[in-house]
């Protein structure tokens, strides 16, 4: 098997309410980088990932340049086994991990179909039927935020993450954690 | 003041000899550079460079310095470039990390501050000196032999420091030292760069080995955890060069005590601004330097002299001449030039050399205000 091509698209991701994170930093719309490799038997590996503008190193736009530079090291190459091929774009491009991170994503997807089996299980096998989700609540005043924290919790979140800092303001901080604590009871994690 | 507009040129610099690193592991035959056009409501124009040393050579490659300019552009609009520190924080608002893709912008910038004051950059960062700077030639060559002859041939140019590339090899390293060390003439300054090609058990064979020569190696291994576990080990000299990057990895060498040298790339630590605090720390701990270029053309040479003329020479070792090396000149020979194995600060305000714009072709990317400018998301207590 040999990968053919590569095909990538940027797609916007609109959230349902604003995210708002420490010193102010925010997003409404995030952009999600999705790739196929396609072999030349038509299989195809899908990978993703949606790097949080302006919060980590790591951004949508430098993708595509990077998949670029290590697109000859790609062509032609035996997709199954990821981390050998991994092991060659990590020399062609050092670092830029979140590039390279929906390449390895999408060499798992085609090692896993090849073999016919979920990735949990070439990853070492289920052991847990389902995972529990956190709700991560944005940062705006303590009531909206323990609103929030109660609709989710309405839904069966059991875990809270609460967002702080983006009042620049220890205070409000304090009374933000208060009112989501409050609102979820003593139980669940925040 | 206020930025206008970025523009933004693409350009091969061909090599005039093919260059190898590590005992010939890696080959370089053409740098892909980025120049960078800043231009103000005032009228100066500023120009930055950014031209890693290939793709393969550190994180840092050009298709991602005009990706991260694209990302960063709406955020450095409309700034005063001779606030260097608010341009700085603006790009670390709008893309953290990526500081290769920073440093031309920063270089732009303190050109335009240099140029609106009349100033030389190095006299602007508080004082540059007129002291001829020796450049370290870059040896990077797979035999002994061809090693021989490229120290002759730079050394016929008034070199007296050579940045020689080993590793990959125990024995032929040694070898290589051994071979250099015995030709090497007095006042001469060897360097040998290992590229962090050794592994630890290979680190402490070669300087082991090469105890008795009072020798010098820069990046011996992968990471500074490799360098320091191997620190009590040896007695050589050791200079950090790819694993220094931020402040934080400057800070903990100089603690730590894992190196006497830095060598500071200007593009690998993201341009003058940052540049400047990696060598105050290295000023504060007994620590000597190399100020170079990651490569490029004479912009980049220029701009690497306005920071080495600001350290007291005696711990400036050495600075580069990656346009010695380069087959295309974008400038008609204008800026320092190598003479006689040194280079000189220029006299003119700001960075002192601009290119030929038509010797950049068109430009890839254009960047203006259009309407009202995208203000960056500015930390409460740093709002001006």
């Amino acid at each position: 098997m040999k990968i053919k091509t590569l095909s990538l698209w940027y797609h916007p991701l609109t959230s349902h309410q604003r995210y708002t994170m420490a010193a102010g930093k925010a997003c409404d719309t995030v952009e999600t980088v999705v790739i196929a490799l396609e072999t030349d038997d038509g299989h195809l590996g899908w990978g993703e990932v949606c790097p949080i503008p302006h919060y980590l190193p790591a951004y949508a736009r430098g993708v595509a340049p990077a998949l670029t530079e290590i697109w000859p090291v790609l062509k032609g190459a035996d997709p199954i086994g990821p981390e050998a091929l991994m092991t060659r774009a990590d020399a062609c491009l050092q670092g830029h991990v979140y590039a390279k991170s929906v390449l390895d994503i999408a060499l798992w997807d085609l090692t896993g179909k090849t073999a016919g089996l979920p990735l949990f299980t070439l990853l070492g096998g289920r052991q847990a039927e389902s995972v529990p989700l956190y709700h991560s609540i944005t940062c705006v005043a303590p009531e909206e935020m323990a609103q929030i924290a109660r609709t989710a919790q309405a839904q069966g979140i059991t875990q809270f993450q609460a967002k702080l800092g983006a009042s620049g303001d220890w205070q409000a901080d304090v009374d933000r954690l208060i009112a989501v604590r409050e609102a979820v009871g003593p139980g669940p994690l925040v | 003041m206020k930025i206008t507009a970025i523009t933004v040129f693409r350009k091969d610099l061909p090599l005039e000899h093919p260059y190898w690193l590590s005992g010939g592991r890696l080959k370089f035959e053409t740098l892909d550079a980025t120049f960078v056009k800043v231009a103000t409501d005032a009228g100066l124009i500023g120009w930055g460079e950014g031209t890693p040393w290939g793709h393969t050579y550190v994180p840092a490659h050009g298709p991602g310095i005009r990706a991260g300019i694209e990302t960063m552009a709406p955020f450095i609009l409309g700034l005063d470039p001779r606030r260097v520190l608010d341009v700085e924080r603006a790009m670390d608002m709008a893309l953290p990390g990526h500081l290769y893709a920073k440093s031309p912008i920063d270089m732009a910038c303190w050109d335009i501050a240099g140029q609106a004051v009349g100033l030389p950059i190095a006299d602007l960062m508080g004082g540059g000196s007129r002291a001829p700077m020796p450049i370290a030639a870059s040896i990077g060559a797979r035999t002994a032999e061809e090693t021989r002859a490229m120290i002759d041939r730079y050394r016929a140019r008034g070199c007296i420091a050579f940045s020689v590339k080993i590793g990959g090899d125990v024995n032929r390293d040694i070898a290589r030292i051994r071979d250099v060390e015995a030709r090497k003439q007095p006042g001469e300054i060897m360097l040998y760069d290992v590229n962090r090609s050794w592994t630890r058990q290979q680190a402490l064979r070669v300087m082991q080995a090469t105890e008795d020569l009072d020798v010098m190696f820069e990046q011996p291994c992968e990471s500074l955890d490799d360098i320091a576990a191997i620190r009590p080990l040896h007695g050589a000299p050791v200079s950090v060069d790819e694993t220094l990057v931020t402040l934080q990895d400057a800070s903990r060498i100089a603690r730590d005590g894992l190196a006497e040298v830095f060598g500071i790339k200007l593009n690998r630590v993201g341009g003058l601004t940052r540049a400047a605090r990696i060598r105050d720390i290295a000023l504060a701990h007994g620590i000597d330097m190399f100020i170079m270029a990651t490569g490029g053309s004479v912009l980049a040479d220029a701009e690497q002299l306005h920071l080495a003329a600001t350290i007291p020479p005696a711990h400036m070792l050495g600075t580069w001449a990656c346009q010695d090396m380069i087959a295309a000149e974008i400038a008609d020979r204008r800026g320092p030039r190598a003479t006689r194995g040194y280079l000189t600060l220029p006299e003119a305000p700001g960075l002192g050399v601009h290119p030929d714009e038509s010797a950049l072709g068109a430009p890839v990317a254009h960047y203006a205000n259009q309407g009202k400018p995208q203000a960056a998301p500015i930390r409460p207590g740093y709002q001006t």
